[in-house]
Order: structure tokens, then C-alpha cells, then sequence
């Protein structure tokens, strides 16, 4: 056999081990999260749907009297679904290793196959709620057919592809210092009045538009709103930028994650 | 065969880098018992997650052509709050074996009894060597990685493992860490000494026996 051909064979062979590895992680922190009891790993999929809902209904009731610039359950919907996905996400990889560390024995397990089963798991069940809402929703009749469907799942899947870098970034920097978790705390809650959630970019007055260009989480939001409304809504996206900032976060995140120390470190 | 060329592997501490292997070799042919003696801190725990692939050296080269089992010590490869249950369907997705095949086998042999469907972490430390024992012979391998482990449990037990790893897999390969040169001398059938980054091999088993226990010069 040529050495091609051999590499090719061992390759594939990596990769299936690579692909039973991660769905044994995925089901083993569903099944350490939320057990076997009542309704099980699906609060996955209710626990976000529970909080946006929520946070529309109240949404919905507080600005009830005084006019909207625009919609507020697409507003909401978007905004807190996008805030959902960088918090679960980033939260869930803070200290990812711990747990599983002692899974680390088996040396098909591997510090890559941690991070990504943790993120694959987040976003899953994130983004089926969102989708899940969206359609419930528009059944109903309380959001209408997207201008552009398209432009929303572009949106959604860069804001899934930024948090899952960001989560692994952070979780292996936790592994490295106490104090990255302690600071992300107040640092997620800061990023949270700039992540769009609230806002919409066209709101702020010009000086502050440039100045949360550089967020990173503003432009999937933007996307989202703007695959949602069409034109009739002003939006500020740069979609070059923000697939520049995901290669950054995913080199960056790949490097962090080869570090051999971050086996041992406790 | 496993295959070690000039390991070396170091660590980082707050006095500087600590090397633990210095251009280690060895090898361990299918059939072959090697034992490695060592004082605490020699660096035997070391050299074995090296050997099973958890660790990557930062030096040299290792090659496996057999399969390779997980180190076998009092505690480790399992997830503590999975039940024991929960722990051989872990193991048998990554080891690729069908868990329904081994569970009768594991259940019987770890005599867990209903602690089974427990989770692993108010398993007693014999209670977690008995489910690690299990395991790692529901899934057959060529090369068997034994850290220490044989001194857990009771009299019966530890009778029940040697038989079933010694004498039914004795065509399989060991490779076992220990500071107790009596073990190694009774279950190995070559001999090497580590010590301050070194191993030192011996022609036969008991002159490895007699450095090993001979008072320091």
C-alpha cells in the first residue's frame, strides 16, 4: 500500500473515532445535566424558548402604552436569542475541562473533542428553540414571513460560529487563571448593554454607531433584523468584518486548545 | 509493539522546568511483561499515561501497533457523577463496542450489585478499581497498562483479577508501574528501574529485585 493511500485510511479512521468520541460526550453531558427524570434533555430546548417568551411577554407589556420605533416581538425574539446563544456559550466553556478531565484517560479523548461537544450541545439546543419560536410565532400570527430567511440563518450561523470560539477561547483561558472567570462575569454583563440586544445600531447617534461597529456581537444581531424587516428598517451590518473576527477567534481558540498543558493544569 | 524513543518530558514548576523522563527508550513486544519499579515521584505515573498516548512527551517518539488499553490506577477514566452503568456505555461508544455485550460480564465481575446504577463518586475506592477492572476486561486489548492497581480490594478479588488477567490473557502484553518490587517480581518476566529520569534495565527480574530493595550505597 502507498504511503498516500495509508494516510488517507488512517485519516478517516481518526475522523470516525473523532465523530464516536464527540456523540459519546454529547450524550454523557446530557445525561449529567439533566438526568433521566420528567421531561430530560428537553429543557435543553424549553429553557431558552421559557426566556425568550418571557422576556416578550414583559417586553410587549411594558411598552405597551408608549409607541415603538419598531415591532417588539421580532425585536426581541432576534436580540435575545443572539444573547442567549454568546452567554450559554461562553458560560458553558468557563472551566469545560474540569469536568471532564477524567475522561481524559482514554486517549481517544481529546481536549478538542471537550469544547467541541460542549458547543455543538449549546448551540443545538439553543438554536432549535429559536427556530422552534420563530415558527410557533409565525403560525400564530404574530410574526410575519421574514423579508429575507436566508439573511437570518446567515446571521444566526456566524453568531453561533463567533460563540462557540469565544466559549473555547474562554474556557481554556479559565484553565490558565481563576480570574478569567471571575472577570468575565462583569465583562459579559458590560458586553451585554453593547451587544445590540437592546438597541438597534440606527438608534445611536453617529459618534456611538462607529464605536460599537467594533463589537462583534452587534453585526449577526443587525443581520437578523435585517433579514427579518427587509428594507423598511434602517440596519448597519458588515458582514467581511465579522467573518474576519470569527477566523481570528477560530485560529485563536485552535491555538489556545493545543496547548498540551492544558491537560494537567487544575 | 510499543515503541518509546528518547522521551523526554518536563514540567513546569515555580522553580523552573522539572524533567521527569530523560531520552527514555523502551519497548514492549506482544507477550512481554515488563515491569517498571520507581520510588514515589520517579516518574512512573508519568512514563504510563506516555506509554496509553494521554500524555504527548516533548520529545521523542512513540509508536503503538497493538491495542493499548487505558492505565488501569486506583481512580481515573471515569466521569463521577455518571452512574457505573452510565461509565461502560462512555467507554464502550469511544472503545467501539456494543455496551449490551459487555454489560452482564461487567456487572458480574464487579460485583457492584445495585450500586451499579449509582453514580461513580460515592463508589468506595475498591468499589471503583473492581468497576475499572471490569472494563478494561469486557474490552479486549493486546497490551494491558497496570498502575499499582492489583493491591485494591480484598483477598478474593484480587485473586479473582490476577486469574483472569495472569493466566486467562496470558498470551496478551503488561506493562505495569510499581514501587513494589515483590509484585514485579512475581508478575513480570523483565525488569527495569526508573530513577531520576533514567530507566536502567536488568538481565533478568531478580537482579532488578535485589538493586531495587538493596539499601542505597
Amino acid at each position: 500500500m502507498n504511503k498516500q493511500v495509508k494516510n488517507n485510511i488512517l485519516f478517516t479512521c481518526q475522523i470516525k473515532t473523532q465523530g464516536r468520541v464527540i456523540s459519546a460526550l454529547i450524550l454523557r453531558e446530557i445525561i449529567t445535566r439533566y438526568g433521566r427524570h420528567n421531561i430530560g434533555f428537553l429543557w435543553l430546548l424549553l429553557e431558552p424558548v421559557i426566556f425568550t417568551v418571557g422576556v416578550i411577554i414583559l417586553w410587549n407589556l411594558t411598552h405597551k402604552n408608549h409607541r415603538f420605533l419598531v415591532d417588539i416581538t421580532p425585536f426581541v425574539v432576534t436580540g435575545y436569542s443572539c444573547l442567549l446563544l454568546w452567554r450559554t456559550c461562553s458560560f458553558r466553556g468557563l472551566k469545560a475541562i474540569e469536568p471532564n478531565r477524567s475522561l481524559l484517560h482514554h486517549r481517544q479523548v481529546k481536549i478538542q473533542d471537550i469544547f467541541i461537544a460542549r458547543m455543538l450541545l449549546e448551540i443545538a439546543g439553543v438554536s432549535f428553540s429559536f427556530f422552534t419560536l420563530l415558527a410557533i410565532l409565525m403560525f400564530a400570527g404574530v410574526l410575519l414571513w421574514p423579508q429575507n430567511p436566508c439573511l437570518i440563518l446567515f446571521g444566526w450561523i456566524l453568531m453561533a460560529w463567533f460563540s462557540s470560539c469565544l466559549g473555547t477561547i474562554l474556557g481554556c483561558l479559565s484553565e490558565y487563571s481563576e480570574m478569567v472567570e471571575r472577570l468575565w462575569h462583569p465583562a459579559s454583563y458590560f458586553l451585554l448593554s453593547v451587544s445590540g440586544t437592546f438597541f438597534m445600531v440606527d438608534w445611536l447617534p453617529p459618534k456611538m454607531q462607529s464605536l460599537v461597529h467594533w463589537v462583534p456581537l452587534i453585526h449577526p444581531v443587525e443581520m437578523m433584523r435585517a433579514g427579518y424587516w427587509g428594507s423598511s428598517v434602517k440596519t448597519h451590518y458588515d458582514t467581511p468584518y465579522m467573518i474576519a473576527v470569527c477566523f481570528i477567534f477560530t485560529w485563536l481558540a485552535l491555538t489556545l486548545m493545543a496547548d498540551k498543558r492544558l491537560k494537567l493544569l487544575t | 509493539m510499543v515503541e518509546l524513543q528518547d522521551i523526554v518530558k518536563s514540567y513546569q514548576t515555580r522553580f523552573g522546568a522539572y524533567t521527569v523522563l530523560n531520552r527514555v527508550n523502551l519497548t514492549v513486544n506482544p507477550g512481554d511483561r515488563l515491569g517498571i519499579l520507581g520510588r514515589n515521584g520517579a516518574g512512573k505515573s508519568t512514563l504510563i499515561r506516555i506509554v496509553s498516548g494521554q500524555e504527548i512527551p516533548d520529545n521523542g517518539t512513540v509508536s503503538r501497533t497493538m491495542k493499548v488499553s487505558w492505565p488501569l490506577a486506583f481512580s481515573g477514566g471515569f466521569q463521577g457523577s455518571l452512574t457505573g452503568l452510565d461509565n461502560l456505555r462512555f467507554i464502550s461508544r469511544i472503545y467501539n463496542v456494543d455496551h449490551a455485550k459487555i454489560q452482564d460480564y461487567v456487572e458480574n465481575f464487579a460485583e457492584l450489585g445495585k450500586h451499579f446504577r449509582e453514580p461513580v463518586r460515592n463508589y468506595s475506592s475498591g468499589m471503583q478499581a473492581r468497576l475499572a477492572f471490569a472494563l478494561s476486561l469486557a474490552i479486549e486489548f493486546d497490551c494491558y497498562l497496570i498502575d499499582e492497581i492489583i493491591a485494591v480490594g480484598d483477598a478474593r478479588f484480587h485473586r479473582k483479577c490476577t486469574e483472569e488477567l495472569f493466566e486467562r490473557r496470558k498470551d496478551r502484553a503488561f506493562f505495569i508501574v510499581s514501587h513494589d518490587a515483590n509484585f514485579i517480581k512475581s508478575y513480570c518476566t523483565k525488569a527495569a528501574i526508573l530513577e531520576k529520569g533514567h530507566l536502567t534495565y536488568f538481565n533478568d527480574v531478580n537482579q532488578a529485585y535485589a538493586e531495587y530493595m538493596a539499601p542505597a550505597a
